[in-house]
């Protein structure tokens, strides 16, 4: 259960900004947990796969969960999602996609590739604290996290 | 000798009864006999032979004479050397003009009709003299009837003649007819024969007049006249003089007897001119005593006639009238005959010019197969010569294609085909499309063949130019096609961009100044507090602007369907979603029924949407709105409106109306991104239909659309 204590969160978002909007929306939810934020999605594998930068991290420790931005540099969401699926190691981690986008396209290929559920950033920053604030509620209360390896 | 004379006593007195009452000249007779044999007893030679008569043979011999004068209708007269009458025997008293027993006694040269009687004394003279028969013609009158008369006058002893009258009436008349007959005939069969070797009805007019005056007893002119118009022309004639001719060559209605023939259209018989009122100065100075006008018919209606003319009255019987009759008919048929041999020839004509003018090639080919005719177009077709083409024989045609089915059409059949034909003068091959038909004699056997040759080489050409056409124009819409895909592609994946990108900073705009307000509020005064709602107003507008573009964009992308779509149900279900929105607002929706239409459901239930909330949202400040929805047809298009009584526009800027983010009235006033009416005429536009506005400010508006 030690894995489990640190409820880690990962963040992939590129955006400054809305790297601190959301920062800001989940501290207005008292979600206390340790956030990781990774800037592209290259970043965000070598983290979870213990890659690079990321080396010497201990993979045994999983974050409870993704919040993944689809499009980012290098490599986007919608790869990172397929990776994190195919990997015996991730395929089991809840992957939240935070997005801008309302295209239609982007919301198949994200359930299609494994996305946990979906979730549209408005511009309109209390409904986004909201949106934060239920998605919160559901992954990281309401719902038991996969068991780790 | 003795025995000899009484035997011949008793014999003579056994026939003869009683001697004493024999007539004076039988019993003189054998007195005489008596007496000579009496006083020329000696010649005994003479006398045996005499008596060698038997007197049964004399006896025969005596009826046989007398058989032969009752039973014979001739009348037998003895006459002298005198010319008295002894006897006569047989005769009808009626053939004479006295009667037969008043003549004996009397002289021949003193009957009653001197001319006759004197005929008579020179033939008896004659008879005597040469002793030889003679014979006399002559004729008498009675009662209007003539008879005719031979007599033959035999010698019969040095001083008696015996003359027998036959009267020859009826063999003359026989004789007469026959002739007539014959020339009857003559006429008939010339004019008949002249009408069926001839179209040419003047020659059959002409024949026919002559026929007449050559073969018809009394006939001394014929002329015959057509009708033109309002003259009768003289158009054949035999026996007329160049002075009439020139006078009553052209006749002018209604004059002269032609005229009345052609009015009445009856025959017209005149015996005599000088009871005539009808007969002109021409006929008269010609000498016409007596004519007939015999009209002749085409399809019922008087078209000429056959005038006979006659220098003497009363020239004409009931047969000639017929005879003229039959030859009027025969002009009739010679009539109907030319007239049909014109229609031929126009047929022909035309035809000719036909085969003649005829962009086709057209030819006709015997039983064996030989070109007999063929028109202009084969012959260039073919690039050859009329010549060369005429009595070539179609195993000689180069064309080695055309054989087999023109041995199909020998066969009865109807074929064709195409081919190419390479001529020998150009390089370039014709393709050729060959048509057969077999040709019929009038017992329905096939007797020959007619071709039918078309160039079709340019129709080919332009076949295969369109063939050509069309494929680089398939070609050039699939190159098109991808190119249209890749904009599409790139289009799309600006939109992602769009959404993306545009959003993003308005997220940071509108995310920081809610931060500010939220950690920084006791250092802001109310000013500052405003900006930032302001900031943040503006930025959450900003992205419903980038939705809205976004989903117009859409719509032009989205593939469309066309099916069958109730226009009045996507009305009423809009107008209850408006209705239940707002329960406050009093509005009336007048919604047409079962109004259909071919289109897409989706784009048009986004019209339908867009239309009706548009009409509710301007007339938000009545206090009692009125909606419709229906169609009015207005010559062959149907157009369906939306109509309300609301806040309506100034039709000044009724072209502004559909344009993306035009607005007719401020943000305050009426919410609104102003793309609805953008997104609609996009719809109605991919529809293929239009859309317009009616309206003024105030009054409400009408938006009319077609599809």
């Amino acid at each position: 259960m030690s894995a489990t204590i640190d409820k880690i969160i990962l963040l992939v978002e590129d955006n400054p900004d809305d790297e601190e909007l959301t920062m800001r929306a989940l501290k207005k939810n008292n979600i206390s947990n340790e956030i990781v934020v990774a800037r592209d999605g290259a970043e965000a594998l070598d983290y979870l796969f213990a890659r690079g930068k990321y080396s010497k991290r201990d993979t045994s420790i999983m974050p409870q969960l993704i919040l993944l931005d689809l499009k980012l540099p290098k490599i986007d969401g919608i790869e990172v999602l397929k990776q994190i699926r195919s990997d015996d190691r991730t395929k089991l981690l809840p992957v939240v996609i935070l997005t801008l986008s309302k295209e239609q396209q982007d919301l198949v290929d994200g359930y299609s590739s494994g996305a946990n559920s979906y979730i549209r950033k408005p511009v309109d920053f209390k409904e986004f604290v909201k949106a934060v604030g239920q998605l919160g509620l559901y992954w990281l209360v309401l719902n038991e996290s996969p068991p780790a390896k | 000798m003795e025995n000899y004379h009484s035997l011949l006593k008793k014999q003579t007195r056994r026939h003869f009864n009683d001697i004493e009452t024999l007539s004076e000249d039988v019993k003189d007779f054998i007195k005489s006999v008596d007496y000579s044999y009496n006083e020329f007893d000696s010649d005994r030679t003479m006398l045996e032979r005499s008596l060698d008569l038997s007197s049964q043979e004399l006896l025969q011999a005596n009826a046989d004479m007398r058989a032969v004068f009752n039973t014979s209708p001739d009348l037998f007269i003895w006459i002298d050397k005198e010319g008295v009458i002894i006897d006569s025997k047989g005769g009808k008293e009626s053939d004479l003009y006295l009667p037969v027993d008043k003549l004996i006694g009397k002289k021949i040269q003193n009957i009653p009709i001197k001319s006759l009687g004197i005929k008579f004394q020179k033939a008896v003279k004659r008879v005597f003299k040469t002793k030889s028969i003679t014979s006399i013609n002559y004729s008498l009158k009675k009662n209007n009837n003539e008879n005719f008369y031979e007599a033959r006058l035999l010698p019969l002893t040095d001083n008696q003649i015996i003359t027998i009258i036959r009267n020859t009436t009826e063999a003359k008349k026989a004789e007469h007819d026959l002739i007539r007959k014959n020339r009857f005939e003559t006429i008939i069969s010339s004019v008949t024969k002249s009408v069926h070797s001839s179209i040419d009805l003047s020659e059959v007019l002409q024949s026919s007049a002559k026929s007449i005056l050559k073969n018809m007893d009394g006939v001394d002119a014929v002329g015959i006249y057509m009708v033109e118009e309002k003259l009768a022309i003289l158009k054949a004639h035999a026996g007329l003089t160049e002075n009439f001719i020139s006078r009553a060559g052209e006749i002018r209605y209604p004059n002269g007897f032609t005229w009345k023939t052609l009015i009445d259209n009856k025959v017209l018989y005149c015996a005599d001119v000088e009871k005539d009122k009808y007969i002109g100065p021409a006929g008269i100075r010609l000498g016409t005593k007596s004519y007939v006008s015999m009209p002749i018919n085409y399809e019922g209606k008087p078209v000429g006639t056959i005038n006979t003319h006659s220098f003497n009255k009363n020239s004409f019987d009931q047969e000639q009238l017929n005879l003229l009759k039959i030859v009027t008919q025969q002009i009739e048929v010679a009539i109907r005959n030319a007239n049909k041999a014109d229609e031929l020839r126009q047929s022909e004509e035309r035809y000719r010019t036909l085969f003649d003018q005829s962009p086709i090639g057209i030819c006709i080919f015997d039983k064996d197969m030989t070109i007999t005719q063929c028109n202009n177009a084969m012959v260039n077709i073919y690039q050859s010569s009329y010549e060369k083409i005429i009595g070539l024989n179609m195993h000689k045609l180069n064309d080695k294609t055309f054989l087999p089915i023109v041995e199909d059409a020998l066969k009865g059949k109807t074929a064709r085909h195409e081919s190419l034909y390479e001529t020998s003068t150009s390089s370039a091959k014709l393709h050729l499309l060959t048509s057969v038909v077999p040709l019929k004699d009038p017992n329905g056997k096939v007797d020959g063949v007619m071709g039918v040759v078309e160039d079709i080489t340019k129709r080919k050409q332009d076949e295969q130019e369109i063939l050509r056409l069309n494929t680089d124009l398939e070609k050039r819409v699939a190159e098109r096609t991808i190119q249209l895909r890749a904009a599409n592609n790139e289009l799309e994946a600006f939109s992602y961009s769009v959404s993306h990108d545009l959003r993003s900073p308005l997220r940071a705009m509108d995310g920081f100044s809610q931060a500010i307000l939220e950690d920084y509020q006791e250092i802001l005064d109310e000013k500052g507090k405003d900006y930032l709602v302001r900031i943040r107003t503006a930025s959450q507008r900003m992205s419903e602007l980038i939705d809205d573009l976004l989903n117009l964009s859409r719509l032009t992308r989205s593939e469309m369907k066309f099916i069958e779509v109730n226009l009045s149900k996507l009305v009423k279900f809009h107008a209850g979603e408006l209705l239940t929105s707002d329960s406050k607002r009093r509005v009336s929706f007048n919604i047409e029924n079962d109004v259909i239409v071919k289109g897409d459901p989706k784009l048009l239930d986004i019209v339908v949407e867009n239309l009706l909330g548009n009409a509710w949202k301007f007339t938000s400040r009545k206090s009692s709105a009125i909606i419709e929805f229906g169609v009015k047809q207005e010559f062959d298009n149907l157009i369906y409106f939306v109509k309300d009584n609301g806040a309506g526009f100034n039709m000044k800027y009724s072209d502004k109306l559909f344009g993306p983010f035009q607005r007719l009235h401020s943000e305050p006033e009426f919410r609104g991104s102003g793309i609805g009416l953008a997104t609609v005429q996009r719809i109605i536009t991919r529809h293929g239909g239009k859309i317009w506005a009616k309206g003024a400010a105030g009054k409400g508006a009408t938006f009319f659309f077609t599809l």
